[in-house]
């Protein structure tokens, strides 16, 4: 029992997430009809949420904004038309219905994939090339500077190498 | 009557000006047996007038630019002659006294190195007495008188006037003014030395007979009248007595009977001159004539009878010492000095101490004997402390005697050229440092109360000398004392063996020439140069003084430019090109003191160009600019800082690259988030348009 504890990660609501599930539970009581439709077109957002390891899980939301876009001209139908259950259900049981709205999730994941490795790459590139930049202005600054200022040479009080000290050695008389 | 330092103006006078060929600029160097001094006078280095030498000095013949002969006497720089008074000598009117033209530096090809001249007018024709001949002429009464005596003592008299001392009065030094019969008596020179260097020491008063002549110091017009009574005791005599005479018998005697009574002794001629003799070779400088009492006994006035010899203190009983009976304390004084060691166990043991103070029963003499060792004692009795007694007994027992020190004779003032010709001939000086050291000269005056010099200011010059002595710093020390006591001196550095060096400006002129000839990149001062600046001009010195001993040779390089550059600046000396470019590469440490390598290479640009010119005062500006220093230190902190900045990012980012297969994921995520969330915004825009305008999407 407490290994499964141990094991077990608990994702503890604070007071605003409390409040939000507390509203959300309240308008869908009181949509009831558009929630049970957006249960079921919203299924690839919730399949993306529970897969989505990432931080602030982004993917999610690419999902999740396309497949909304994708329920939408649906879901303001049923309110617009009939706010029932029932049209609700028979809206989202439609085969097209399910298939604009999943596809719309499809292309959701698309367009993730698809900019998040055109950023990537690009963002790849840059960093080489920053790279590059980086260890030319190095080289640039040795020039200038002398390698005293690596800062892996050891250097007196005036910022000269130490090795400098040998001309200051005492002077003879 | 001391001697008096006078400014050179022989360059005004004469217009000669030479530095000592070769000079600095591009003139080439004389020929090889011709030599110039200034722009008049040429001096023929192949024609020596050996009767005209003033003793080693030698005499070459010269000529004027109009035509007129003329002789020139070479200085030794060890031997400091007297430049300082050139000036008065010249302003002489006096036709009885050799003429002086010009004197400074002449470049002498024999040797290949500066000398340092006095030109004379060549009026002297040949000595009356030469050296190599017996010292005896026989002169009549009438023709020493009229043709020697007379015009001597109207001559000194417009020396004494002028406030000058000759310091050459002796037989060998008169000639005959190509006349003959002794119409024209002309006098020869006396400055191409010391004062009485040339004079034999029979020619000198007992304690400064006593002393080698390089170490008398200055001489007095007293001793020019002694030196007038040897000279017509010389001229009178059929021969020369003391032909066969060691020197020290001849002090002894004189000490012991008195200088008239002995030089007098086979004198066979009496006569008025005796009179004469009496009054001018008394060993009392006070009971010396003067010139005035010379002038009254020569217009046959009877002048009142001097004291005798004052009376001396006389033992009752006799000391034997080196199979002598000394009775006298002065003629003790004069026996002590031959043998050191015996001397030394003598004065320390008691049979002395009873013979002082029972036998000579002198109160004075008790005191000083007891101050002598309470003094001696001061600086412990360590190996010279033997020393120290001996010379200060030898004071207390002839308080006119000069300082005899370990091998050293000399009178105080004397101390500054005997330093000169010990340094200058390179021999050891470690008796001339103790001197110092040990403040002899402080115990000197004590009992020299009816000297003829100023006590005080000796004894205070050479205290300050004590404390000279005691730094070891460049600018002190016993290169700091010789230039200190002798200021006349010139600088006597190897470096600059073959320059005649009188002043800081000569000083870089000569760095000048001999960079110009050898490739001199070290070496600009050692404790000769410093302590000649510091004893000729201060000011050009002392400010850097610190910064020149510094332990650190970046700071002593510098303290040495900047040294250098007030000397050009405050001489107003010319560009000196060969000296900067060998100073630039003696500071070239301090050029490499720059972070900025563009800014260095651009500082040694500058310091080059400056170089080329020679105005060591703009170079040492160049180095010494701490507005620049400070500039490339804060820029070089910057770019340090900078360069940790980037070498952190380079790290960082590299490590993200090979180890992060995920880089950039992160942002393509929130990308594709609002690509979708607009995509989405302009969805759902447009169907709650379409569904309120229309009726209705579907």
């Amino acid at each position: 029992m407490a290994k499964k504890n141990k094991n077990k990660k608990r994702h503890k609501l604070g007071l605003k997430g409390q409040i939000l599930l507390a509203m959300a539970i309240v308008t869908a009581t009181i949509f009831i009809a558009s929630a049970v439709f957006l249960m079921i077109a919203m299924v690839p957002t919730f399949v993306s949420l529970i897969v989505d390891r990432s931080k602030e899980r982004l993917k999610s939301y690419t999902v999740g904004f396309l497949n909304f876009a994708g329920a939408f001209p649906f879901l303001l139908d049923i309110i617009t038309t009939n706010h029932t259950i029932d049209y609700a259900l028979i809206i989202a049981t439609q085969p097209l219905t399910i298939a604009i709205i999943y596809a719309a999730a499809a292309t959701g994941h698309l367009i993730n994939w698809a900019v998040v490795g055109i950023i990537a790459n690009i963002l790849v590139q840059k960093g080489q090339k920053r790279l590059s930049v980086i260890m030319k202005r190095k080289a640039t600054l040795k020039e200038r500077w002398g390698e005293e200022v690596t800062g892996e040479l050891e250097l007196d009080a005036d910022g000269f190498p130490l090795e400098m000290e040998a001309i200051r050695s005492p002077a003879k008389n | 009557m001391a001697e008096e330092q006078d400014d050179n103006i022989e360059k005004e006078k004469n217009g000669s000006n030479s530095t000592g060929s070769p000079p600095s600029s591009a003139a080439p160097a004389p020929a090889g047996n011709i030599t110039t001094l200034g722009n008049d006078i040429e001096i023929f280095c192949d024609r020596p007038m050996p009767h005209l030498n003033s003793g080693e000095l030698e005499a070459y013949a010269a000529r004027l630019s109009s035509g007129k002969m003329c002789f020139a006497i070479l200085c030794e720089n060890f031997l400091v002659p007297r430049t300082f008074l050139t000036s008065k000598f010249a302003q002489l009117a006096n036709t009885n006294i050799v003429r002086i033209v010009a004197a400074g530096v002449v470049f002498w090809p024999p040797q290949s190195r500066q000398r340092y001249v006095f030109v004379y007018e060549d009026t002297l024709g040949n000595p009356i007495l030469p050296t190599d001949q017996p010292q005896a002429l026989a002169l009549k009464h009438e023709r020493l008188m009229n043709g020697i005596l007379k015009p001597l003592v109207v001559l000194m008299l417009e020396l004494r006037d002028a406030d000058l001392v000759h310091g050459g009065i002796r037989a060998t030094n008169l000639f005959d003014g190509n006349t003959s019969n002794y119409d024209q008596v002309m006098l020869g020179e006396s400055l191409s030395a010391p004062p009485t260097y040339h004079q034999p020491s029979i020619y000198m008063p007992i304690e400064k007979a006593m002393i080698p002549p390089y170490a008398r110091g200055v001489s007095t017009f007293s001793d020019d009248i002694f030196a007038l009574g040897v000279t017509i005791l010389t001229l009178m005599r059929k021969d020369d007595p003391f032909v066969n005479m060691r020197e020290e018998d001849i002090l002894r005697q004189r000490i012991e009977n008195g200088t008239y009574s002995f030089f007098t002794t086979h004198q066979r001629n009496t006569g008025p001159l005796m009179e004469l003799l009496r009054g001018v070779l008394h060993d009392d400088w006070q009971q010396r004539w003067t010139i005035e009492e010379v002038l009254a006994w020569m217009d046959g006035k009877r002048l009142a009878p001097k004291k005798g010899r004052i009376s001396r203190a006389k033992a009752v009983r006799a000391y034997e010492y080196e199979n002598l009976k000394i009775m006298r304390p002065e003629s003790f004084a004069y026996e002590l000095q031959f043998n050191p060691k015996v001397a030394k166990d003598t004065i320390q043991s008691d049979a002395f101490e009873t013979w002082v103070q029972r036998s000579l029963a002198n109160d004075r003499i008790t005191t000083d004997f007891h101050d002598a060792k309470q003094s001696a004692q001061i600086h412990g009795k360590d190996g010279t402390y033997g020393d120290r007694l001996l010379s200060k007994t030898i004071n207390t027992l002839y308080n006119d005697t000069p300082i005899i020190y370990k091998n050293l004779k000399v009178m105080p003032e004397g101390i500054g050229y005997l330093a000169a010709y010990l340094f200058g001939n390179a021999e050891n000086t470690k008796s001339f440092e103790e001197l110092i050291q040990f403040n002899m000269v402080g115990f000197w005056t004590k009992l020299a109360e009816e000297s003829e010099i100023d006590v005080q200011s000796i004894k205070q010059k050479f205290e300050s000398a004590q404390v000279n002595a005691v730094q070891k710093k460049l600018g002190f020390g016993a290169e700091g004392n010789l230039y200190f006591l002798c200021p006349e001196c010139p600088c006597l550095s190897p470096t600059l063996k073959n320059y005649y060096v009188k002043s800081p400006e000569d000083l870089l002129l000569a760095l000048e020439d001999l960079c110009s000839k050898t490739h001199k990149t070290e070496g600009f001062v050692d404790r000769h140069i410093a302590g000649f600046l510091m004893g000729r001009d201060r000011k050009v010195i002392e400010r850097e003084l610190l910064g020149l001993n510094s332990f650190e040779v970046l700071t002593s390089k510098q303290a040495l430019l900047k040294i250098f550059a007030n000397i050009q600046s405050r001489g107003k000396l010319k560009g000196l090109p060969h000296l900067s470019k060998a100073l630039l590469i003696y500071i070239s440490p301090l050029l490499e003191r720059y972070h900025d390598r563009t800014k260095k290479d651009e500082i040694k640009k500058i310091a080059e160009s400056i170089a080329e010119n020679g105005n060591l005062s703009k170079l040492a500006a160049l180095i010494s600019d701490k507005k620049i220093k400070r500039s490339d230190k804060a820029e070089f902190i910057k770019a340090l800082q900078e360069y940790r900045s980037i070498r952190q990012e380079y790290v960082d980012l590299d490590s993200q690259l090979k180890n992060n297969k995920h880089f950039g994921y992160g942002t393509g995520y929130e990308i594709a988030a609002i690509i979708a969330g607009v995509i989405a915004g302009i969805v759902i825009l447009a169907t709650t348009f379409l569904q309120f305008s229309k009726g209705g999407i579907f």
